[in-house]
């Protein structure tokens, strides 16, 4: 069994026994995209919710977008042979863990959450569990075997979506 | 360098550990007369890395730290934080207060007077360092008052590097290792200015 770690802007794939791993998130949000009939999955590690169309270059790295960084998410999965019909997502992230710090993140958590719930919608991908906000980091596990996404916490524990 | 070249030259990396050098000297220096003993400062450390990459080098994205974070404005924007392990964090504060830690309520890291002299320690930390940069180099920066927090160091760092994805797909970070004589503390000063801002740096010292 490997765990497969999902840094940020990063796309993993993953089939049983093999986890999905993203560690460490504040303001980021994991989401996961899944086909719990083929057992195939594939997280995304998102750090903001859209390009600020000031176009200063960072275009190469889309995947850390919300928007399109979900659309990619898709394209991964289904190219590893997922049904688009049967997807389901889970996420987790979006927190502000420096409260009230600097102007320019005020609310990135959430506006990285919403943008993330606005793409699956548009998607029409069901959010079959979603833990987000608050003002703690969040380790995420996600196993493709029974489509857990365990989410832990330093204050608070660990809690399973 | 910039958004679409990841390399720094040997010259830029040299301007950058000059920078930190003098600026963690003073924080250093105040660091000193704060905890009464002598503080002492590792070779500093410039790095120039994808996003995702820079927690693994500092430790690992889910190391429990206590990180206290100041937003630089001015000239120049970025974060300077400094980044230290609980018990670093309590000796900082048992020394400040002159007392033992007092029992933090529930779910917070410290009680509200020790988290606010942790800060204030940091805040004039971070105040020498930048003071000594904007000697340096001639710019005008201003610091936010700090905001601490104990968390994931993935989560405290997250804050920065949202700022560097805004503008590309990598992070320039400046570490500067503190710690006194004792080993009673050590915790690291991270300068991480913003693409524009590291630019600003190298023009003002007559580099590019």
């Amino acid at each position: 069994m490997a765990t497969l770690m999902v840094n940020i802007a990063q796309i993993k794939i993953a089939r049983p026994p093999d986890m999905l791993c993203a560690l460490g998130l504040g303001s980021c949000v994991g989401v996961v995209l899944y086909d719990e009939d083929l057992k195939i999955a594939g997280m995304l590690h998102v750090l903001l919710p859209t390009p600020d169309g000031t176009g200063i270059g960072g275009q190469d790295t889309m995947t850390k977008f919300a928007d399109p960084g979900i659309l990619k998410l898709q394209e991964a999965v289904l190219q590893a042979g997922a049904r688009k019909s049967r997807l389901k997502a889970k996420m987790a992230g979006g927190a502000a863990v420096l409260t009230a710090s600097a102007s320019g993140s005020v609310g990135i958590g959430q506006r990285n959450g919403e943008e993330c719930l606005r793409m699956l919608a548009k998607m029409q991908i069901p959010i079959m569990g979603k833990d987000l906000g608050g003002t703690c980091g969040r380790s995420l596990y996600f196993d493709p075997g029974n489509n857990i996404l365990r989410v832990k916490k330093l204050i608070g524990g660990e809690s399973q979506l | 360098m910039g958004t679409n070249n990841n390399k720094m030259d040997a010259m830029q990396q040299d301007i950058f550990r000059e920078i930190a050098n003098i600026g963690a000297g003073h924080a250093s220096s105040a660091l000193s007369m704060m905890l009464e003993c002598p503080v002492e400062q590792d070779i500093p450390e410039v790095q120039l890395v994808p996003l995702g990459d820079m927690m693994d080098l500092l430790g690992g994205a889910e190391r429990v730290v206590v990180g206290v974070a100041m937003q630089v404005s001015g000239d120049m924007s970025g974060y300077l934080l400094a980044i230290m392990d609980a018990p670093e964090a309590q000796h900082v504060i048992e020394v400040m207060r002159g007392q033992p830690l007092e029992k933090p309520p529930e779910g917070a890291m410290f009680s509200e007077m020790d988290e606010s002299a942790l800060k204030e320690a940091v805040n004039i930390m971070g105040g020498s360092y930048l003071t000594a940069i904007c000697q340096m180099t001639g710019l005008e920066m201003f610091l936010t008052s700090p905001y601490a927090s104990m968390d994931m160091l993935g989560a405290i760092l997250s804050i920065a590097l949202v700022q560097a994805g805004q503008s590309g797909d990598y992070v320039l970070y400046i570490k500067s290792g503190l710690f006194d004589a004792a080993k009673q503390f050590a915790g690291d000063l991270l300068l991480i200015p913003s693409e524009e801002s590291s630019r600003t740096m190298l023009q003002s010292l007559g580099c590019m």
